[in-house]
């Protein structure tokens, strides 16, 4: 899997930087979709498509005269769920490393009188190996956590996450084996994590200077981008179909069976009504949705809070053990969601924190799910504010509280803006820690809508998902045009690539 | 020494580069570079030297106008095709290859076998001086050895044409003067045709057979360091290369190829560099006064700076400042008092108006 969306996103990379292409920014704008994207729709926009009452199994089995078949339920359908979802982050990640390869290495192998493709094959690929090894590391990851797209597709295709979620809420309540599973996961992913060291070794990638790079990259081998536009462009038509679909299905009453445009799902989720007492949240969503949007607005400035705290600690101050601390923090990034989430479980299901079922675990797994982006956030760019800066503040007569309300916290606003888009639309999003974690008082959205799928009320389900994407795409609207100009997504590149 | 030259002129024959629609980076130069010389490109960041410099390498490709590499016409080969090679500003060393899997870069893709690769790769670090880091990686290397090896990179190719962009700006101001004689050394005993890039004017005149002066995406003058320094063709060179005093003056009386010229109650006599008489400029170096003479111009010194080896002065004079350096450490000038100054015989220049 991580093969798979490592491949296809250094596609995307290299069309969008390196090739004459017309439309890159509608396609940096489709890598946007999957962040804010919960990770089941796709794998339901799939059922939709080509499930056994879908759209394009419909339209074969009638051409052709085939039975329709379950091909999609199972190792088929969650790898191309995935292979959608996944790639663009992937493609976040290379874009980044793509364009970070130095114009004057590539240039330099031209006038040594290696061909376009030599030179890709010499210079470009290795030097973008860290990069493909992140990309890579974090699709297995991210793949082997993913909870919603097998739950969805899976059939009989039991992956270890499911597995873990079944023991768990399953009949056999079982927590010791869901425990054991999760073990298993973690090696996984930790396994994952350590050959990812070793693949890069002690080799350094990184140009050795700095200055005078004022180069321009080099256009793709025509023998490579050939293929490779071909494939983006196959993929993005794909993504996009994929979108129109959650969108229509939201809006039919019965998929494949009857198709008459409603907007009955909306209703039964989100209906009002008004009466003497003020407004009536009458629809069945309204109470994980309002909950979701409170946690979401909870967590995420906790999290950008403790991210720019951790990350002061480690640019600015020296303590022993700051390295394993720092490595610390990023592994809970490496960890499965579904690994955290049965940890917390069985740590706080007991006295002395007795907090399973409340709020306050979701908020507490959100926080440290998510803070490795506003530390990695937080130390981008407090490395790049020099200490002089403090100095020169203290020294014109500001105190130190002064010199960081007044000097350092403007100076950080994109890191922290930075920090609460992401940790809140990861809070919107998040399925795979949050399952485990949710209760009947405090059932977030994502859990919710698993819910509704289960029950193959898909419509509902649906028509939540796009709601849950439309809130999403205007908060990360809102905020981009509270930082201006400066981009969310590249930042993004940039704190998940040193993962 | 196993590594020959294969030196070939190179020549731009009314070369355009426009960027995008209307951005002319270089417009319309002429320009013949000999065989086996050293020509530096000089100008201030934006004339055009550096992409002058890519166009021999391939690296950009003229909008117009034809170039030449020996016999061949070049204009449109792409610079994997071009017998030339480089020395980056960055160097450009390979992070993940070994100093000598980066000296041999190039010669595996120009049909050597594998040893025949070895042994150009060995000759090229020895000539540079790192026999034996051929197993380091850049990374371990200090910045000299690394530019060093960035040449060796370049050399063993042999190629036609050798081009340096920048190479001394990122070394500390000690191994400059150092790292360009090197340079300057190889290319005279391999006899290569060496086109180099610089936007400073002591390393220009230090090392080059021929100086090419850019502004503004042509050509201001070309010629031996020792003519640029004395017989600058205008202002702008005049004041590029070395400090010039731009000093206003009246040609009183032309004699032959001898002007004499007047400037307040200066008399002078200089080169007329066909003009003839009425109003002009002079360009007078730092170092071509005469202070406290009997007769001309008074000036009163409005700063004086010891640096060491000489006295710095400020003077200011009724046409304007002017920038005096002085090697009489012992004696030196007050700031606030009257001084009469003079001008060197040899030295002062009249610039051709335009």
């Amino acid at each position: 899997m991580g093969l798979i969306t490592t491949v296809l996103g250094l596609i995307f990379a290299l069309v969008v930087t390196r090739s004459g292409f017309r439309f890159k920014r509608g396609l940096r704008a489709l890598t946007v979709l999957p962040i804010i994207t919960p990770p089941f729709v796709i794998g339901l926009a799939l059922i939709l498509l080509f499930g056994l009452s879908g759209t394009v199994t419909v339209w074969f089995s009638e051409l052709f005269g085939v039975q329709p078949t379950r091909w999609l339920y199972g190792l088929p359908g969650v790898l191309i769920a995935q292979t959608l979802a996944f790639t663009p982050i992937a493609f976040l990640v290379l874009i980044g490393v793509v364009e970070g390869v130095s114009p004057s290495m590539e240039e330099a192998a031209q006038t040594l009188r290696a061909s376009k493709w030599q030179v890709f094959r010499t210079v470009s690929l290795p030097l973008m190996r860290p990069g493909l090894a992140n990309a890579f590391l974090l699709g297995f990851i991210e793949s082997m956590a993913d909870f919603g797209n097998p739950l969805v597709l899976g059939g009989n295709f039991d992956v270890l996450s499911t597995e873990i979620f079944f023991a768990i809420v399953g009949a056999q309540y079982d927590q010791g084996q869901a425990a054991v599973l999760a073990m298993v996961l973690l090696f996984f992913t930790l396994g994952a994590f350590y050959a990812q060291r070793r693949w890069l070794g002690k080799k350094s990638y990184t140009t050795v200077s700095g200055k005078g790079d004022s180069g321009v990259h080099p256009h793709m081998p025509t023998a490579l981008s050939i293929p490779v536009l071909a494939i983006a462009m196959i993929w993005a038509a794909f993504t996009i179909v994929v979108y129109l679909m959650i969108f229509y299905g939201s809006v039919v009453e019965l998929w494949g069976v009857n198709n008459t445009l409603t907007f009955k799902h909306y209703g039964t989720a989100f209906s009002l009504r008004f009466d003497e007492e003020g407004i009536r949240w009458t629809g069945a969503a309204w109470d994980s949705f309002w909950t979701t949007l409170k946690i979401a607005a909870i967590a995420a400035p906790l999290t950008a809070i403790v991210g720019l705290v951790t990350a002061y600690l480690l640019t600015r101050q020296t303590f022993a053990g700051k390295n394993a601390f720092e490595f610390g923090t990023m592994l809970s990034f490496a960890i499965p969601g579904t690994v955290i989430g049965v940890s917390y479980i069985l740590a706080f299901n007991v006295p002395p924190i007795e907090i399973t079922g409340t709020g306050i675990i979701l908020v507490v797994s959100f926080i440290f799910r998510n803070m490795p982006v506003g530390v990695r956030a937080g130390i981008a760019s407090m490395s790049q504010l020099d200490k002089s800066l403090d100095e020169s503040s203290l020294t014109l007569g500001a105190n130190s509280w002064q010199t960081f309300r007044k000097v350092i916290l403007p100076l950080l606003r994109p890191a922290i803006l930075a920090a609460l888009v992401y940790s809140f639309v990861r809070a919107m999003t998040a399925i795979s820690a949050v399952i485990f974690l949710v209760s009947a008082e405090y059932n977030m959205a994502t859990s919710y809508i698993i819910g509704r799928v289960e029950n193959n009320d898909y419509g509902l389900a649906i028509a939540y998902s796009t709601t849950l994407i439309f809130v999403m795409l205007c908060v990360v609207l809102a905020m981009q045009l509270i930082v201006g100009r400066t981009k969310i997504g590249r930042r993004m590149t940039e704190s998940r690539s040193n993962v | 020494m196993s590594i020959n030259a294969k030196a070939a002129p190179v020549s731009f024959r009314n070369v355009t580069k426009v960027y995008g629609k209307d951005v002319v980076a270089v417009d319309d130069i002429n320009l013949e570079i000999k065989a086996g010389k050293l020509v530096t490109l000089l100008g201030p960041s934006g004339c055009g030297k550096t992409t002058t410099l890519r166009m021999i390498a391939g690296l950009e490709i003229a909008t117009k106008g034809t170039i030449f590499i020996g016999d061949q016409d070049v204009t449109l080969l792409p610079a994997t095709d071009r017998d030339v090679s480089m020395v980056f500003q960055s160097y450009a060393l390979f992070p993940h290859m070994s100093v000598m899997e980066n000296v041999s870069y190039g010669l595996g893709f120009s049909g050597f076998d594998k040893t025949e690769t070895r042994d150009r790769a060995q000759d090229g670090l020895d000539l540079v001086g790192l026999k034996g880091f051929g197993d380091r990686l850049p990374s371990e290397l200090s910045g000299g050895q690394q530019q060093r090896v960035a040449v060796a990179r370049a050399l063993v190719l042999e190629p036609q044409v050798l081009l340096f962009d920048e190479p001394l700006s990122n070394l500390d101001a000690k191994l400059r003067r150092q790292v360009r004689e090197d340079i300057r050394d190889i290319q005279q005993n391999l006899g290569l045709t060496v086109v180099y890039v610089t936007h400073d004017q002591e390393e220009a005149l230090a090392v080059s057979d021929e100086i090419v002066v850019m502004r503004n995406a042509s050509i201001a003058q070309v010629g031996h360091p020792r003519e640029l320094y004395d017989a600058p063709a205008d202002r702008f060179v005049a004041d590029f290369i070395g400090e010039a005093n731009i000093i206003p003056c009246e040609i009183t009386d032309v004699q032959g190829d001898v002007a004499h010229i007047r400037m307040g109650d200066l008399l002078h006599r200089l080169p007329a560099r066909g003009l003839s008489q009425g109003p002009a400029t002079i360009a007078v170096r730092p170092t071509r006064f005469k202070l406290d003479v009997s007769e001309g111009l008074s000036m009163n010194v409005s700063k004086a700076t010891y640096v060491g080896s000489r006295m710095e002065y400020t003077l200011e004079a009724s046409f304007g400042q002017v920038f005096v350096v002085s090697e009489d450490v012992d004696n030196p000038l007050a700031a606030g008092t009257d001084v009469t100054v003079g001008l060197d015989s040899v030295g002062p220049v009249l610039l051709p108006e335009h």
